[in-house]
């Protein structure tokens, strides 16, 4: 048997993350071994979609709990993914969590919208899923010991003093 | 250019919890690190000490809350927020004279209304999202034209990230910068 993945998903869920879509993947994918950790505080009707469509599987928990600062890194510090939910308003910005797993050098997955692909296209560092899409399989093969390497790069185009640097050309039009 | 820049930091969106506090003190943080600026007044609550700093307290709403009310308690929490934010607007008023304000979100329609309407001097936006600029139904159609006067208003644009800075090139028609949201 292949190693377990560990995914993990964190931060506030509401409708407007679709969480559940990415349990419904989990669900017809029984091929593999994974855990996958909901961590975060859940809008009522949303938990109750979201217990509905967990039912009977165990490899999937689900914590509804704000979480402090401290808790956040040590989950994430054990996760393998960080899955981020397919939410209507990442379409027209970022997720912050992205930005945390860019800092702690974690991998990640997340639907396929523009802004995940455009920093997925130039730093491959985790996947996009979609419906259709199996995406345990891409968790296994994909290779981490050569994408690491990546958040270096990372690390290099947005550092302090880069966004400074970005910084100080916009204060010459203001 | 200036040298002796002297601007003034706001958030709308601000809240003591979460992301926004990590975002505001990283926005302070670049602002202190540029020569040019001189002095930055801060409207919120005290995030770090430093010489160039100002804070000026000001009340802050949680935006999320209106999200889960019903259709009256909206109407309600609705009027409250409005008035918050004009209370606040007057308030910047005071300190804006020769100086730039760097608003370091678009938040929603309600605040850019009345910050239309109320806020004498010049500005700057940090855009953190652009659905508004997205319209699906007739209120939404009042929401993106409230949203494309807010920001075709402020003289510098900035976007978090090199997607959405494309598209409000081309929804605004005018140069937008980009400054990623944060450090790593």
């Amino acid at each position: 048997m292949r190693n377990k993945i560990k995914l993990l998903t964190l931060g506030h869920q509401d409708k407007n993350k679709n969480v559940i879509e990415f349990i419904e993947i989990l669900n017809n994918d029984e091929e593999y071994n994974y855990e996958y950790m909901i961590y975060g505080k859940i809008e009522k009707k949303t938990l109750i979609k979201l217990l509905n469509t967990k039912g009977k599987n165990n490899k999937i928990t689900i914590v509804n709990r704000y979480i402090d600062n401290f808790k956040f890194n040590s989950l994430l510090k054990k996760a393998d993914f960080i899955v981020i939910p397919n939410s209507t308003n990442y379409k027209f910005l970022q997720s912050g969590v992205l930005w945390d797993c860019f800092q702690n050098k974690k991998f990640f997955a997340a639907p396929e919208n523009e802004i995940n692909k455009h920093y997925l296209s130039k730093y491959n560092v985790g996947l996009t899923y979609f419906k259709e899409k199996k995406i345990l399989k891409n968790m296994y093969n994909f290779n981490k010991k050569k994408n690491f390497k990546n958040f270096i790069k990372l690390n290099k185009d947005f550092s302090f003093e880069k966004n400074s640097f970005r910084f100080e050309k916009v204060l010459k039009y203001l | 250019m200036k040298n002796n820049l002297e601007i003034l930091i706001y958030d709308p969106n601000f809240n003591s919890k979460g992301h926004y506090v990590r975002f505001s003190k990283y926005f302070l943080k670049l602002s202190v690190n540029q020569k040019k600026i001189n002095k930055i007044i801060y409207f919120g609550k005290k995030l770090f000490s430093n010489k160039k700093i100002l804070y000026k307290k000001i009340k802050y709403i949680d935006n999320n809350k209106g999200y889960y009310l019903t259709f009256f308690e909206k109407i309600l929490y609705f009027k409250l927020v409005a008035n918050l934010y004009l209370k606040n607007i007057l308030f910047i008023n005071k300190f804006g004279k020769n100086r730039k304000l760097l608003l370091l979100s678009e938040s929603h329609f309600i605040f850019q209304f009345i910050f239309i309407l109320f806020y004498k001097y010049d500005y700057s936006v940090v855009v953190v999202t652009i659905k508004s600029a997205y319209s699906y139904n007739i209120i939404s159609l009042i929401k993106k034209y409230i949203f494309f006067i807010f920001l075709k208003k402020a003289s510098v644009i900035i976007s978090l990230n090199k997607i959405n800075q494309k598209k409000l090139n081309i929804f605004l028609n005018k140069k937008t910068f980009f400054v990623p949201e944060r450090s790593i």
